[in-house]
């Protein structure tokens, strides 16, 4: 293994470059191999906290271990004790999933100290730079100050959309929600070919659109693993510059968008865009998909399922031409002729 | 942001497929109960090039 990381200072250093953010009072759990996911909490303060902590954990751990499976625990907190009871925790409970802790670091932003073996180190810049250096060189955002500034970092000016709104909303009362859809869908497509920023009126329009929750799901459907930088690079700008009363959409397709790139964090972020007195059903269902660590593989398996019935179905009502049976679904009785039957 | 999920009778087709693959059934949104899950990370600035 060509080990980038090769010390306790140097894994602390790494660590929020693979978040996109710095943890603070957080427990993060570092998979050694692929297959595992990275996963970061609040640390948690009592014996029921930590309890709950592994109610949480349980699920995605418990689903995604395979044989041999080792995680690191990394505890980034001033509180040195009960960073030493909750990873110690934790890794009683990742065992019972045939996990294995192969350390339990705490840090506080100056020392460390990996408890399984006391040793000790200070936290130095040098670790840092050499960190930083590497994932520039490998063309890595840099990760965030705080958790708290990756939001911050989606609020932008909202006044310009707020200010053709209006006109926005008139216009579409004066067209179809089906003509507003095509057009919808049309102005994705395009943003898809050239990532030009929507202009305000543009912007506008397409929140207005989004309203209608056929037009909304029209656009929320065309995202695949294939396209979600696209998608993200949209509804991160619209969600920037959302008013209130349209931001739920956008914020919730952001959402949905980073979770489906893997990114669980950035997803919480974009949900956090979401007006409080908004209740927005697409927010909460995806808010509970994050609760519950759901990999975004399994939306690709039901969508590719669905495609498969649509598929199925398109081809049974598809008239048959003249000559033919047209009954559906009827079960062969001859093999096809391109394909030698068994035994022959 | 709302904490609970009560719409569930205004879910659209796409809500509902998502929904359904949400196993438990969906928790209450709780802003003070953050689990930031990041699903294949990229361990090569942890680990760079795994066997």
């Amino acid at each position: 293994m060509d080990l980038v990381v090769q010390s306790p200072d140097e894994l602390l250093a790494a660590v929020p470059h693979v978040l996109g953010f710095k943890p603070e009072e957080s427990i993060v759990l570092v998979p050694f191999r692929p297959g595992l996911p990275i996963t970061r909490v609040d640390l948690p303060r009592t014996a029921a906290d930590r309890e709950e902590v592994w109610d949480a954990l349980s699920g995605p751990y418990g689903r995604h271990a395979l044989p041999g499976s080792c995680v690191g625990i990394v505890c980034i907190t001033q509180d040195r004790r009960n960073a030493e009871l909750a990873s110690q925790h934790l890794s009683n409970r990742l065992e019972t999933v045939g996990i294995t802790s192969h350390l339990r670091l705490w840090a506080d932003g100056e020392r460390w100290r990996e408890f399984n073996t006391g040793a000790t180190g200070l936290q130095t810049q040098e670790a840092a730079e050499r960190i930083a250096a590497k994932t520039v060189l490998t063309g890595s955002v840099q990760p965030a100050a705080s958790r708290e500034s990756l939001s911050a970092s989606l609020v932008g000016d909202r006044e310009p959309i707020a200010q053709v709104l209006e006109t926005a909303r008139k216009e579409a009362a004066a067209s179809t929600p089906s003509a507003e859809r095509d057009w919808a869908l049309d102005r994705l497509e395009q943003f898809h070919a050239d990532g030009n920023r929507l202009s305000d009126v543009d912007g506008a329009r397409m929140l207005v659109a989004l309203e209608t929750i056929s037009t909304r799901d029209a656009l929320w459907e065309d995202m695949s693993t294939q396209n979600t930088a696209s998608h993200i690079a949209l509804w991160r700008d619209l969600t920037r510059r959302a008013p209130e009363e349209v931001r739920a959409a956008p914020a919730s397709m952001l959402g949905f968008a980073s979770w489906l790139r893997g990114d669980g964090a950035k997803a919480w972020c974009a949900l956090d865009q979401v007006p409080v007195d908004r209740p927005y059903s697409m927010a909460a269902i995806v808010a509970s998909a994050l609760q519950n660590g759901l990999h975004p593989r399994e939306w690709e398996r039901h969508q590719a399922q669905m495609r498969e019935v649509a598929s199925e179905l398109d081809e049974s009502f598809v008239p048959k031409p003249p000559g033919q049976n047209a009954q559906r679904d009827v079960p062969r009785t001859q093999p096809s002729t391109d394909r030698s039957a068994p035994g022959r | 942001m709302d904490q609970q999920d009560n719409t569930t009778t205004q879910q659209s087709v796409t809500e509902r497929q998502l929904r359904r693959l949400v196993v438990p059934a969906p928790a209450a949104y709780d802003p003070s109960r953050r689990i930031d899950v990041i699903h294949e990370p990229d361990l090569e600035v942890l680990w760079g090039g795994l066997e």
